[in-house]
């Protein structure tokens, strides 16, 4: 690591906020300048607020730069300065880009000519958050990154359809590298790290505050060229994302959903504005290779190219239909799958809609249950759980 | 002259006789009482001398002793005044000593000489039977309920000079024995019937009484949590003569009876709120005094806002669920109370509580979790069937012509025979109902079906279930069957039975 790195990983672990670290770079040229500079010319030609300023000056010790080198070797974090070759392209064309990154696990070295963002509420339903796995499956089929948030709800159902996928996942965290945050994705946070990349602009230890998220946000839709939205309330972190993609111009797609809900009420502003409507992965990724004229390819395990085209239909859902050749359902299960959607339903819905008794109806949601058709949820409620079985 | 009577002490809802010896010889003149007395005993003193003034006996200059024995015993409660009082006369031979044998004494006295009454009566005459008296001298106040116990004399009295005119002329009323009918009227204003939708929760209800399964209620505010339970204790079958003769006793001793009402004829509904103390909840105090654990015996406990309620509180229940009864240890020593009472508590699904109404609910899975998470996990092992509630709609609550339920009638009637499958299973053995079976026992007399047996056993298998959550499959299983009249455990009831397993659902 040269001296001005080294100067640098100081300058974004001591300096959280983007705009102050440029500030300082403006006045001192580089982060050594920063580094060696008196007390009175950072006040005086700095031009930042004191607590920075206080933090700054206490922290100009080399064993302070050691425990952080030390610390990032530790956990298998690199530091990217924006100067670097593998500084990701792509952040180097959006408005103000990061000026230091924090990277854990592996940027792969291989080119993705399309990487895709899936973003969306935290409070998902049952329906969004199967959508968003279907959509993370499917672009790790395709062999396209999937860019999200590892927060709760969409963001963890689009990681973990990617990684079920078998795909390279890329989480932009809003909070310090090497902190899963929320602690609920511990767990998720370690299998990203291990077969995909967690990005942060922040350096360890910095805790996640509210208003990091929104600066996050610029990053998921930066490192993508195309940006999905499934489920999104009113006004959410993921009309901010929206907003960024819009001013990065990259394309923003929509997963449509029921206009009773709340969590489809973001979505479906967003159709009216003119955002595209998109139902499956596979259409996605013929937009994108349509706009930016690139071609998507993966290697097969024996080697050859496969070619994923507008043509291309979405494997996932036939998937899904082949594996479901089991045995014939009774009626009553019949019955009770018809009145079954992806949103929930209460037990005592299904008690009016079948007519069945409840002692009938316990035994043939047991069964489906047990088949894999359907899904019991907290509070009495069920859901199906495969779309590849509407035909029954 | 020595002379004695007898009384009893109440400890818990059983009675103890107790012998009150009294001596009236010369010395510094003077009431002195002994024998592990509280203070309220010790004061009888003043009130028995006044009492006895008062009603025409004249106390004589002299040195009476009354001792208590057993001495060691502590003693307590007002009841002993009666008993004192009637000692001295005996000792003071206005009153001819051998006419009092076969006699017991309770009773608090008035300064005026009248005859109070007070809390435990019932315990009291039930002792006096059992200990062989032929009659028994108890308050007017109390002659309904010390009516109950057959096979013994009961007499009322309202003053001492009533009690001693009974000895000498006659006085005092008689009992009249009070005769058991089973005819406890349907209450009309809590029904069954009047519960719109709530399907699942209601079969939850019809299977946790016919088993006294403990059953846990989720659901939103205002969707009928409460509702439910308190018409519990009506699908129940109705209480036996032997349920209500334990019920009364709890009731005396805590001094809860109703005064013209002798017995407890209905079965209790007890919703404590879920500021609750320890102590009155579990029964205590410097005089311990039966909780709401043992008030809530052969009925409901409802605990509404369950996860509300504080730690200790929930954890004392833990007893109670396992053993029936309930163990309060005191300085002064322990007691013991029923508490056969069927749980049935109730909680919000989330802080919120419109969980999983995803447009009104705005709880964080993680909320949620923690939420759901202050119960702890031996309690809600606990709890044999979980019923989730919806929030009801309008138009279910006006049910256009369609048929909302069932009757209470009806539905005990099927619980009725539930309940008289599992007496003939459990003969000879010191169980009632499937909840109380213990393990072996379950393997022994429950007959299940091939498929139902492997269902369990696969189920058992995926969700690596503990042996208690295994065998309180078996036995909901089980009373499913026997609503049905069914000798054997079949495939449907063990499906129905995990269908009402504790919820360890999905947070989505």
């Amino acid at each position: 690591m040269s001296y001005e790195q080294y100067h640098a990983l100081w300058l974004c672990c001591v300096v959280t906020d983007n705009a102050v670290k440029r500030r300082l770079l403006k006045a001192f040229g580089t982060p050594s300048g920063v580094y060696t500079a008196s007390p009175e010319e950072l006040r005086e030609r700095g031009n930042i607020p004191p607590e920075s300023e206080k933090k700054l000056l206490s922290s100009r010790t080399s064993a302070y730069c050691d425990r952080l080198l030390h610390r990032l070797e530790k956990d298998g974090i690199r530091f990217v300065w924006h100067e670097d070759t593998e500084y990701p392209v792509r952040l180097r064309e959006i408005p103000d880009p990061p000026l230091g990154l924090f990277m854990q696990g592996a940027f792969s070295d291989k080119k993705c000519e399309v990487a895709v963002a899936v973003v969306g509420t935290r409070r998902s339903s049952p329906y969004g958050e199967f959508v968003a796995k279907q959509f993370g499956q499917g672009f790790a089929e395709a062999g396209v990154p999937v860019v999200s948030g590892l927060a709760m709800g969409i963001d963890a159902a689009v990681h973990k359809g990617c990684l079920t996928g078998d795909g390279f996942p890329i989480a932009v965290l809003g909070s310090g590298i090497g902190t899963p945050y929320p602690r609920d994705n511990a767990l998720l946070y370690r299998s990203v790290a291990d077969r995909g990349v967690i990005v942060s602009e922040y350096g360890p230890g910095v805790p996640a505050l509210p208003h990091h998220f929104p600066h996050r946000n610029r990053l998921i839709s930066g490192l993508s060229d195309g940006v999905v939205v499934v489920e999104a309330q009113e006004k959410s972190g993921t009309i901010i994302t929206v907003d960024r993609a819009l001013d990065q111009g990259k394309s923003v797609y929509v997963v449509p959903g029921r206009v009773t809900d709340r969590n489809s009420i973001g979505c479906n502003q967003l159709i009216r504005e003119g955002a595209q409507l998109v139902t499956s992965p596979g259409e996605v990724l013929a937009d994108l290779v349509a706009h930016t004229g690139a071609m998507l390819r993966t290697e097969e395990e024996d080697g050859q190219i496969r070619m994923v085209t507008a043509e291309e239909p979405d494997h996932t859902r036939r998937n899904a239909s082949e594996k479901n050749t089991k045995k014939p359902l009774a009626s009553d299960e019949k019955i009770v799958y018809a009145f079954l959607r992806l949103s929930p339903k209460h037990f005592d819905q299904l008690i009016w809609e079948s007519g069945l008794t409840p002692s009938e109806l316990t035994n043939a949601l047991y069964r489906l249950e047990r088949e894999g058709l359907i899904v019991r949820l907290t509070g009495g409620c069920y859901s199906v759980r495969d779309t590849g079985r509407t035909d029954r | 002259m020595i002379c004695s009577v007898y009384s009893f002490s109440v400890s818990g809802i059983e009675a103890s006789v107790i012998r009150v010896e009294a001596d009236v010889s010369g010395g510094l003149p003077g009431i002195e009482l002994v024998g592990y007395l509280a203070g309220e005993v010790r004061e009888a003193r003043d009130r028995v001398r006044v009492a006895m003034k008062n009603s025409g006996f004249r106390v004589p200059p002299k040195r009476i002793t009354v001792n208590l024995s057993p001495a060691d015993e502590r003693k307590g409660g007002t009841g002993y005044d009666l008993p004192i009082a009637m000692g001295i006369l005996c000792a003071m031979e206005i009153l001819p000593a051998e006419l009092t044998d076969g006699y017991g004494f309770i009773g608090e006295l008035g300064l005026d000489g009248n005859v109070r009454g007070i809390p435990g009566v019932l315990s009291c005459v039930y002792e006096a039977k059992k200990q062989g008296f032929h009659s028994v001298m108890i308050p007017e106040a109390n002659l309904e309920e010390g009516a109950l116990v057959e096979g013994i004399r009961v007499y009322g009295v309202s003053t001492l000079g009533d009690a001693v005119r009974h000895f000498t002329e006659e006085g005092g009323t008689l009992a009249e024995p009070v005769l058991w009918e089973e005819s406890q009227e349907d209450d009309e204003t809590e029904d069954f019937l009047q519960i719109r939708g709530q399907f699942l929760a209601k079969r939850a209800a019809e299977i946790a009484v016919a088993g006294m399964h403990n059953l846990l209620l989720t659901g939103p505010p205002g969707s009928g949590k409460t509702m439910l339970a308190s018409r519990i204790p009506g699908i129940m079958p109705k209480l036996t003569f032997s349920e209500s003769l334990e019920l009364t006793k709890v009731y005396s001793v805590a001094g809860l009876l109703p005064a013209e009402k002798g017995m407890i004829r209905k079965r209790p509904f007890r919703a404590p709120h879920h500021t609750v103390t320890v102590p009155a909840l579990a029964g205590g105090g410097r005089i311990p005094i039966p909780g709401e654990v043992s008030l809530a015996t052969h009925g409901v406990l409802f605990l509404d806002e369950f996860p509300e309620f504080k730690r200790g509180s929930i954890e004392v229940l833990r007893q109670p669920l396992e053993e029936k009864r309930i163990h309060v240890a005191r300085l002064n020593g322990n007691v013991e109370y029923p508490a056969k009472f069927m749980l049935v508590a109730a909680m919000n699904p989330c802080p919120c509580g419109y969980y999983p109404d995803r447009n009104r609910c705005s709880c964080t899975p993680d909320m949620i979790r923690r939420y759901q998470g202050r119960i702890s996990r031996p309690i809600m092992d606990r709890i044999d069937l979980c019923a989730s509630m919806p929030g009801i709609r309008v138009n279910e609550l006006t049910a256009g012509g369609k048929p909302c339920g069932e009757t209470s009638r009806r539905i005990r009637a099927r619980v009725e025979g539930a309940i008289a499958m599992q007496s003939e299973r459990y003969r000879g053995l010191p169980y009632r109902y499937n909840s109380e079976a213990s393990g072996d026992v379950a393997d022994r007399l429950f007959l299940l079906s091939f498929e139902a047996e492997k269902l369990l056993r696969l189920y058992a298998e995926e969700t690596a279930c503990s042996a208690r959550s295994y065998y309180r499959l078996k036995r909901v299983a089980r009373t499913i069957a026997d609503l049905e009249q069914s000798e054997t455990v079949e495939n449907r009831h063990m499906t129905e039975a995990i269908g009402y397993r504790t919820e360890e659902g999905n947070v989505v």
